[in-house]
């Protein structure tokens, strides 16, 4: 349920910034440059994700698909 | 603009998606990539990745991967020689159960994309293979940005197959096979023009044998193999939030929730900063905090008898913190013709806790690792 609750809530807080909000194209310079990508080191990310769901217990809502190895 | 909007539509939608199309989109691309990892228990890693990536025509493009663990100095030290009944269990490596010094994995991926003005589709199939493990998945997405690209939404799910062949020859009751199932949702919102959250759900279905089919428990009263249940649900949810703080510095801010049916609960905090120096030079900074609950089966490793229907002397499934930080850096050299090459470079260092069945199996009271990638980048 709390996780539920969680969940919920995200979900309205980013639903509400689509409600109230509207970045036209020609304001989208930044959004563009590479320091602002969710993702800017892919590479070392996906490194470093494989790294912790084999030296760790949990994992999810990770930025991509990781095939298994038999070390997780 | 089109262009703009076409990349930052790409580079937003991330559900599955192989890690590099994520952050460049469709384009004639190769990466070669050189990741290495080294830890305190004597695990060493050699891993590296060559990747394609080829526009067919206007909406169709293809991807294709192929990646190597070589993986050298397995520790002897896991299982720290324990003696049962006179006997000296045998000792394996913590990275693949392989013992001795050179374990090999290679996992080839291949991806179809679509994309057509808002809409993007991916659908691929992985594959690894080494000495005592097979794995064959299946994965695909849909994107769509809607209002502006405000607004983008994600769905995605995949499917992997796995069968254990340990080298051991032990033979895996009831099953020595194991399934994964997973199904991924995310939203990107826009929230100015320098700022942006995404939220990321993700549910996970595994079964089979889920135990690592080398670890075992030698207390004054047993020596069995470790025994998981046969199922395992989980829930994910992560939020993340990028945003211009000065002129060519941005943060990168994300917290992961994850419950699942072992009663286990975890929480990550990541924080990135990432600083234009010039046009072609980008350093970047991060941490990161790990904090995760014992599944509900987990005993104190002297507590465990006959008696028990699960038993657990794999340190991840216990109460465990870890901690981690690295340095990032990707440089364009402006003096090769085209600008169409890419360097980065990363270091990052990584550290459990104290925990005594970190002791018990490798020797060491806590695991320290360091991580390091270097990864070129031509674009054709």
């Amino acid at each position: 349920m709390k996780k539920l609750m969680l969940q919920q809530l995200c979900l309205l807080g980013t639903l509400f910034f689509a409600g109230c909000t509207h970045v036209s194209p020609y304001e989208k310079e930044v959004l563009a440059s590479q320091n602002m990508l969710s993702n800017p080191m892919p590479e070392q990310a996906a490194f470093a994700s494989h790294v912790y769901q084999i030296r760790e217990g949990t994992s999810g809502a990770e930025n991509g698909f990781q095939g298994g190895c038999g070390c997780k | 603009m089109q262009i703009v909007l076409r990349v930052l539509l790409i580079s937003l939608s991330f559900v599955i998606l192989p890690f590099k199309l994520m952050a460049e989109g469709i384009k004639d691309q190769m990466t070669v990539s050189f990741d290495y990892y080294s830890d305190n228990v004597d695990v060493e890693v050699y891993s590296p990745l060559v990747a394609l990536t080829k526009r067919l025509s206007e909406h169709w493009g293809i991807n294709a991967s192929f990646r190597a663990d070589a993986i050298s100095a397995a520790s002897m030290r896991n299982g720290n020689g324990k003696v049962k009944d006179g006997v000296i269990v045998d000792a394996v490596s913590g990275a693949s159960g392989r013992y001795g010094f050179d374990d090999f994995r290679v996992a080839p991926t291949v991806s179809l994309m679509y994309e057509e003005g808002d809409f993007s589709a991916n659908f691929g199939s992985y594959y690894s293979n080494e000495v005592d493990y097979d794995a064959l998945a299946g994965f695909g997405s849909l994107t769509y940005g809607f209002n502006d690209a405000n607004t983008i939404i994600s769905i995605g799910g995949s499917y992997e197959k796995a069968k254990w062949s340990p080298t051991t020859n032990r033979v895996l009751y009831p099953t020595d096979e194991k399934t994964q199932t997973q199904g991924n949702a995310s939203v990107m919102q826009l929230i100015n023009p320098t700022s942006y959250v995404q939220l990321r759900f993700s549910y996970t279905y595994q079964d089979g044998f889920l135990a690592s089919p080398y670890h075992y428990l030698v207390n004054d009263t047993i020596a069995q193999f470790d025994r998981y249940p046969e199922s395992r649900k989980a829930y994910a949810t992560a939020l993340q939030y990028v945003s211009q703080v000065a002129e060519d510095v941005s943060i990168n801010l994300e917290y992961r929730y994850y419950d699942d049916d072992w009663d286990m609960q975890s929480h990550t905090v990541t924080g990135k900063v990432f600083y234009n120096v010039m046009d072609n030079l980008m350093l970047g900074a991060s941490a990161r905090w790990y904090n995760q609950s014992k599944a509900s089966f987990v005993k104190n490793l002297n507590e465990y008898n006959y008696d028990d229907a699960y038993i657990v002397s794999d340190y991840r499934l216990t109460d465990l913190e870890t901690r981690g930080a690295g340095l990032s850096l990707s440089y364009r050299p402006g003096f090769i013709e085209d600008e169409n090459i890419l360097i980065k470079m990363s270091y990052d260092w990584y550290e459990t806790d104290d925990n005594a069945y970190i002791e018990n199996w490798y020797g060491k009271s806590k695991i320290e690792a360091n991580m390091a990638t270097i990864a070129l980048i031509y674009d054709f």
